[in-house]
């Protein structure tokens, strides 16, 4: 025979089993949506630091080929020449700047030639070196580092 | 003594809870599985970008470094340092020169911060004339099932020794 | 004695909740996997279109020093630049431009790339050697002024 005071705690313990369930369920779509987040912004750091670093290289190197003369002011500054005009590449802070210059040497009139430039690309370092006629460019974003050598010209 | 726990209330209704439950479970195992694929594919995507450019730039700094100096020897010493390296020399039909040299890359590489277990295997030829030589250099890069993944060729002209009151 | 009251609600979680929460999280997961792989497949297409060009560059490179090559080889046969012969080998090469003075020749030729850029190159010859004056990419094709489209008042 039933007792009634049976039957009320049968339906308690019911309703908090089904309680524990639904909350056990929230708190796993709440993981899942977060581990997909996380998976998502790996992948779109990943993407924004692999291009700024890499087009930052390829850039440079582009320039380089389209100009008639480059010359490698510093570690990470770079004048190319062309057409009478100059340009020069720099890193400054946290990115790759570039200040066109009209006229050739007037860079060198400038009191300070590196600021001012447009931003081009996001970058933690910017290293440019030259060595047996071969310019190597490096730059790195984010843990990804991308290095590139190119054919010098010289004036 | 009768458990307190009914699966079935009073009055033969299921509950619906549990139903639901399971229904929502196994179309959600469905979805997810579809899902997981494509943040699979979106991950593999991404690792086999970073790869292939990393490959055009290591391709790309072993043709500049063959256009300037003209030697496959001295390309890979620039490259990945001396003694990283076995030359191979191949003798081609009609007495033409050839040299080639596969690297396995290993994750100690400035190109390759990461084992990306791939080779690369870099082949030196030259066409003689009476002036000079052209040597060309193909670059390519395989993976473990010797299939290709990419490939540059570029070359290098040496000039014969001319007279030497030349002005440079 | 058993409850009858068949219309009494009962305890617990209602129907549908569950069916909702699932859908939303399927929506996220959905727009988030849809986001990744829209982000890895823009990835790819930059890497593919640079390591292409990179290919096409190195390409015409090979062809431009052939060209270097097989006027070299012309050049070296001949000892005055101004030989009528000589320059009339070099109207054969394709694409070759020649400036003959009594000292010295200058080449240029343009290697194309691709439909959009070209190497240009020039050479000088002299005193039997020869230096390269000018190795660079420039755009190929003709630019055409495009209209500022400026309200001229009429």
């Amino acid at each position: 025979m039933n007792r009634p005071g049976s039957g009320r705690l049968a339906e308690t313990v019911s309703s908090a089993a089904s309680m524990t369930l639904f909350l056990i369920f929230s708190v796993c779509c709440l993981i899942i949506i977060a581990v997909a987040s996380s998976a998502y912004g790996r992948i779109s750091g990943n993407y924004d630091s692999t291009f700024n670093s890499a087009a930052a290289v390829r850039y440079i190197t582009n320039k380089i080929r389209a100009s008639e003369s480059a010359e490698v002011i510093s570690e990470s500054e770079l004048l190319l020449t062309n057409s009478g005009y100059e340009t020069l590449i720099y890193h400054d802070g946290d990115a790759v700047f570039e200040r066109l210059f009209a006229g050739a040497d007037s860079m060198k009139n400038e009191d300070s030639p590196n600021a001012g430039g447009e931003r081009m690309f996001g970058a933690e370092s910017l290293v440019i070196e030259e060595t047996d006629g071969l310019i190597k460019v490096t730059a790195e974003d984010s843990g990804h580092s991308f290095t590139a050598y190119c054919r010098g010209k010289e004036k | 003594m009768k458990s307190p726990i009914k699966a079935v209330p009073a009055g033969g209704r299921l509950n619906l809870f549990f139903m639901e439950m399971i229904i929502v479970l196994m179309f959600f195992s469905i979805a997810s599985a579809v899902i997981l694929n494509a943040f699979a594919a979106s991950g593999r995507l991404s690792r086999e970008s970073e790869r292939l450019e990393r490959m055009s730039f290591c391709a790309q700094s072993a043709a500049e470094i063959f256009s300037e100096s003209g030697s496959l020897s001295q390309t890979l010493e620039e490259l990945f340092g001396s003694g990283s390296y076995e030359i191979l020399n191949l003798d081609l039909e009609g007495g033409g020169y050839a040299a080639e040299a596969k690297l396995p890359l290993t994750g100690d590489c400035e190109y390759f911060p990461q084992s990306p277990e791939i080779f690369m295997i870099l082949a030196e030829t030259a066409e003689k004339s009476d002036s000079g030589t052209l040597k060309i250099l193909s670059v390519k890069f395989e993976n473990t099932d010797n299939e290709e993944l990419y490939r540059i060729t570029s070359g290098a002209y040496i000039p014969a020794e001319r007279r030497s009151d030349a002005n440079e | 004695m058993n409850d009858t009251k068949t219309n009494r609600r009962p305890a617990g979680i209602g129907t549908g909740y569950l069916s909702l929460m699932m859908i939303f999280v399927t929506l996220c997961l959905t727009a988030l996997a849809a986001l990744s792989f829209s982000a890895a497949e823009n990835e790819r297409k930059f890497s593919a279109r640079s390591a292409d060009y990179t290919a096409e560059y190195y390409a015409a490179d090979l062809e431009a020093k052939r060209t270097l090559a097989e006027i070299d080889s012309v050049v070296s046969g001949y000892s005055d630049y101004m030989d009528f012969m000589l320059l009339a080998e070099l109207d054969g090469i394709s694409g070759a431009e020649y400036e003959a003075l009594p000292d010295s020749l200058t080449v240029s030729w343009k290697t194309p790339i691709n439909d959009r850029q070209s190497i240009s190159c020039t050479v000088k010859f002299s005193d039997g050697n020869f230096e390269v004056l000018n190795w660079r990419t420039v755009s190929s094709g003709e630019t055409e002024d495009a209209p500022l489209g400026i309200w001229l008042g009429e």
